[in-house]
């Protein structure tokens, strides 16, 4: 796991409880009833098969690159257990995207970029906001709260 | 399509389409737009078409020689309306070229990822999906456009538009194997 400097595990204990955590939470992704793991790799993988030549759009695209392929696994593997599989899809400038939507009016979109930003924005009802994140091995919870709200409709 | 002769300003009031080439920026949950398709290209020239003087039939041919010059499959286009886009503070300008006098490009865009990620969302959800088609739809091509000849040329749909009679070989074919069946169950019936 990749974590800022203060979250990272000191002493033994800290690390022996670490990695059993992390055991426990990739056995846990792998459940029928909490894990998208299964489904999220292999749409990804999709969206790398379609998307890795450039002008994969029609208009000029830049290919989705390995980079950004790996940037995007550490990601969804970051996410919550039990949340919602998010869509994934890919911008022109060759980000992934990780999309929760609801209606027309209510949906987020969260691009992946290799440099551990994550840039968002979100339509919720008649209102909206948009911003950046940074990713340091842990979904934001900021944005954890944002796709509760735009899901919980 | 917008005739010979100088090309006038967009108004506000114009509608435009966006064609979608791929998959990904369709959700298949509701059939509606995700706001991948509306993302600027690296040069922040953003490509459409504008719906004045153009017949749908003309719409869907451009879209049409664009996929095959691409050699994508048309999905679809969205269509939304430019004073959407202008109030989201993106600059509409006529731009035509050899083949398409109603093109048009959106330019304006912020420099922030997630600002444009946001008119990328506005522009998705005040955009209209409308799928691909038939390919026999290029029929009611007007022949009368100065394009007509190139579009249908390069519309895949074109070959079967100019064999109608392919589908009366068919009928005729399933109506011959019904007779076939009808005579064989009397037969043993008796």
């Amino acid at each position: 796991m990749i974590y800022p400097i203060y979250e990272f595990p000191q002493s033994a204990a800290a690390q022996y409880v670490d990695r059993v955590t992390a055991a426990q939470m990739r056995r846990l992704r792998t459940t029928n009833a909490l894990g998208s793991d299964d489904f999220l790799n292999g749409a990804l993988a999709d969206i790398f098969d379609q998307c890795s030549l450039p002008n994969w759009d029609g208009y000029g695209a830049l290919a989705v690159g390995p980079e950004a392929l790996g940037a995007a696994q550490r990601v969804v593997r970051s996410l919550p257990p039990g949340m919602a599989a998010p869509s994934v899809g890919a911008e022109p400038d060759g980000q992934i995207t990780l999309e929760w939507h609801h209606s027309r009016r209510r949906t987020l979109s969260i691009s992946v970029n290799p440099e551990r930003e994550l840039h968002f924005a979100a339509l919720l009802g008649p209102s909206s906001i948009c911003g950046k994140e940074f990713f340091y091995g842990s979904f934001p919870s900021f944005l954890n709260e944002l796709v509760h709200k735009v899901l919980s409709a | 399509m917008i005739p010979k002769g100088p090309i006038p300003e967009i108004a506000d009031s114009e509608s435009v389409a966006r064609y979608a080439f791929s998959s990904g920026h369709i959700r298949k949950i509701d059939g509606t737009l995700k706001q991948n398709a509306f993302m600027p290209p690296p040069n922040f020239d953003f490509s459409t078409t504008r719906h004045l003087d153009t017949s749908e039939a003309e719409l869907w041919s451009i879209g049409k020689y664009i996929a095959s010059g691409l050699n994508k499959p048309l999905l679809g286009r969205g269509d939304f309306s430019i004073a959407v886009a202008k109030a989201l503070g993106l600059i509409a300008g006529a731009t035509p070229n050899d083949w398409n006098r109603n093109h048009a490009s959106l330019t304006g865009w912020p420099t922030d990822k997630e600002k444009q990620k946001l008119i990328a969302q506005e522009l998705a959800a005040a955009a209209a999906l409308v799928p691909a088609i038939k390919p026999d739809f290029i029929e009611d091509l007007s022949v009368e456009s100065e394009f007509a000849p190139i579009l249908l040329a390069a519309s895949p749909g074109s070959k079967r538009a100019q064999q109608p009679y392919n589908r009366y070989l068919y009928l005729v074919a399933w109506a011959f194997v019904g007779l076939l069946v009808l005579a064989v169950f009397v037969v043993f019936c008796r």
